[in-house]
């Protein structure tokens, strides 16, 4: 069980770097791409407001929910490698 | 130098790929001729060897099994039979009783042949004495079966997307946060030679004067 645990613990950890960086990784392209649609709509009203609102947009969007895969991915590849190796 | 980073580069790709020959299944063709256990104890080679079953105590030397088997060419290959439980590489294999058992079973004779399917990972070497540590068994129809390494692709795929997907991030960071940060630094830099540049300037005027030159 202590082998279990240091998998899970390790695991959750390393899952949780790379959650963080493809967040930060997400937000960024988020933005550049805003940056590129306010210029190309004729930069109407301000740069930053256009982008804030476009970003408080995306932060509730099932797009940025989808990077939770980043968990459910591997584990559910574990559970499944872990049923066809021992179980059937 | 150009040498030097060409052969930094094979050297990293044959580390690559030797890692991946070594961790990804295989499906080996053969006949098991007979199964055992053995007593191990492990020395240089230690690394080759997994886990004890999972549960037990872990000590200096422990029974392992083996599956004898003989290709459809004749020549032998020998395979043990070992958990990899939690640990690397990431089989989560319990079952190697279990699958003792069914190469028990699937055992047999040259005059009347059953080919099974053995899916493995790790190499044989004799200098060493490695051996593959068999992941499954299956009966197949003959020694000629194929079968597509349809679990190879999708790792091998996958691997390479995640490859991708740091480059991105990379490129992305240096094109986002990095740059501006080093134009910012230039300009800076730009300011203050002019800076400087106007003031050795002054300075320069105000010597002319001395010499009755006007100032500009």
């Amino acid at each position: 069980m202590i082998a279990f645990f240091r998998l899970a613990v390790f695991g959750l950890i390393g899952l949780s770097v790379l959650y963080g960086l493809v967040l930060i990784y997400a937000r960024s392209v988020r933005r550049e791409k805003l940056e590129k649609d306010w210029l190309r709509e004729g930069s109407i009203g301000a740069q930053e407001d256009y982008v804030s609102q476009g970003l408080a947009e995306y932060r509730r969007s099932f797009a940025k929910k989808l990077i939770l895969l980043v968990y459910i991915v591997p584990i559910v590849t574990v559970g499944l490698v872990l049923y066809v190796v021992n179980f059937s | 130098m150009r040498y030097v980073k060409w052969g930094l580069g094979v050297i990293l790709a044959i580390i690559v790929f030797g890692f991946l020959h070594y961790t990804l299944p295989q499906h080996d063709i053969v006949r098991i001729v007979s199964s055992e256990n053995r007593r191990i104890d492990f020395g240089e080679n230690s690394i080759f060897w997994a886990a004890p079953d999972s549960g037990n105590a872990t000590a200096a030397n422990r029974d392992v099994f083996f599956i004898n088997t003989v290709k459809p060419n004749g020549k032998p290959m020998v395979y043990r039979n070992e958990d990899t439980g939690w640990g690397w590489p990431p089989y989560f294999k319990f079952d190697t009783s279990n699958l003792q058992a069914q190469a028990n079973d699937l055992t047999s004779t040259s005059a009347n042949p059953q080919w099974v399917s053995v899916t493995h990972y790790g190499w044989r070497n004799e200098l060493l004495s490695i051996f593959p540590n068999a992941v499954g068994v299956k009966a197949v129809a003959g020694p000629d079966d194929t079968s597509f390494p349809w679990v190879n692709t999708v790792i091998l795929l996958f691997l390479l997307v995640l490859v991708l997907l740091i480059w991105r991030m990379i490129a992305q960071f240096r094109e986002r946060t990095i740059d501006p940060l080093l134009e910012d630094v230039d300009d800076a830099w730009d300011d203050s030679r002019t800076a400087a540049r106007g003031k050795w300037r002054r300075f320069k005027g105000w010597l002319g004067t001395w010499k009755g030159k006007p100032r500009n």
